[in-house]
């Protein structure tokens, strides 16, 4: 990645957070020791995985609940994602990204085992014509709203943004939050999603501009909220 | 700064790449030209904004979830068996 180039005077918050991203999952990745699975005893991969597949359990369970919206099904899909990964953990390469390595593990249990018992409708996206398209058109013709929107927008509380994530459906919640959740490359939620990456940005795009029409519209509710509260003080 | 026939079709195509900017997977090139068209085009950069400020609000709206203690006792017993037998 380059280092982004900017004038000294950009003080838009959008190119001071892009200073502050963090690196790729990948050059996170603490420099682990050397693995020899050739000659690893059981208890040695025991001790292994307890230290380094453990440490994700909090993130795969809160991802669990946002995919099943059920505690008790959460619970039953990470265990189950737990234990394949534990049977199958000297199938995976030491120094890879494990974080990756262990979400696709959930995503395809969730998929194979709760999705299908489940068999409950696919969301559709509803809109043919690209949505950001649509978006933008509508937010250059609304001069003025977007700045309002911007300070709405801080004041909308968490339970409004994930009802509003769990408005979109199951494929553009996931991109979504496998991107700006976990930070994940789209190269790595292209394996975990078992899709083409073209379809990874596709979902992105059309999930963040549904999410967006969401949350615009919950902040012009709390500004409007506030604007008759404010004439009613007078 | 902006052009009254906004927006052009380079809004358009900055517009079409600005999650792929925020998660800096352009290439170099790429990212440059979004960064010189946000210099030139105010309406686009309040948009990129907006979409850099809906990130951080689904970030902290999704970040903060414990697993329960009952489940990860149960996931710690997976492997407890192994170094029994060691």
């Amino acid at each position: 990645m380059s280092t982004p180039t900017l004038t000294p005077e950009h003080t838009s918050p959008v190119m001071s957070w892009v200073m502050t991203l963090p690196g790729s999952p990948e050059t996170d990745e603490k420099p682990s020791e050397p693995v020899d699975l050739a000659t690893e005893t059981d208890s040695e991969r025991a001790l292994r995985f307890e230290t380094d597949a453990m440490e994700y359990l909090d993130q795969l369970y809160g991802a669990a609940l946002r995919m099943t919206r059920n505690p008790a099904d959460a619970e039953d899909i990470v265990q189950e994602t737990y234990a394949k990964a534990y049977a199958n953990f000297a199938k995976f390469t030491p120094g890879t990204n494990l974080k990756a390595w262990l979400y696709r593990i959930l995503t395809n249990t969730y998929i194979n085992s709760y999705r299908k018992q489940q068999r409950s409708p696919k969301i559709s996206g509803g809109q043919d014509v690209e949505d950001w398209q649509l978006h933008h058109a509508e937010s250059h013709t609304s001069t003025g709203l977007r700045s309002a929107e911007m300070e709405a927008l801080d004041r909308i509380p968490d339970s409004l943004v994930s009802d509003a994530l769990d408005k979109l459906s199951p494929e553009f919640r996931q991109a979504v939050l496998l991107a700006d959740v976990e930070g994940f490359a789209y190269k790595e939620i292209a394996e975990i999603m078992e899709t083409p990456i073209g379809t990874v940005m596709s979902r992105l795009n059309r999930g963040r501009s549904q999410l967006r029409t969401l949350l615009a519209e919950h902040a012009r509710e709390l500004g409007i909220g506030r604007a008759v509260e404010e004439a009613s003080d007078d | 700064m902006t052009e009254p026939s906004h927006p052009t079709a380079e809004c358009e195509d900055a517009m079409a790449q600005v999650q792929a900017f925020l998660h800096n997977e352009l290439p170099a090139s790429a990212a440059d030209l979004i960064r010189a068209h946000l210099d030139a085009c105010d309406k686009c950069l309040e948009d990129f904004d907006v979409e850099a400020e809906i990130t951080r609000l689904v970030r902290r709206a999704a970040s903060g979830t414990c697993a329960p203690a009952r489940l990860r006792m149960s996931i710690n017993s997976l492997t407890v068996r192994v170094h029994r037998w060691e």
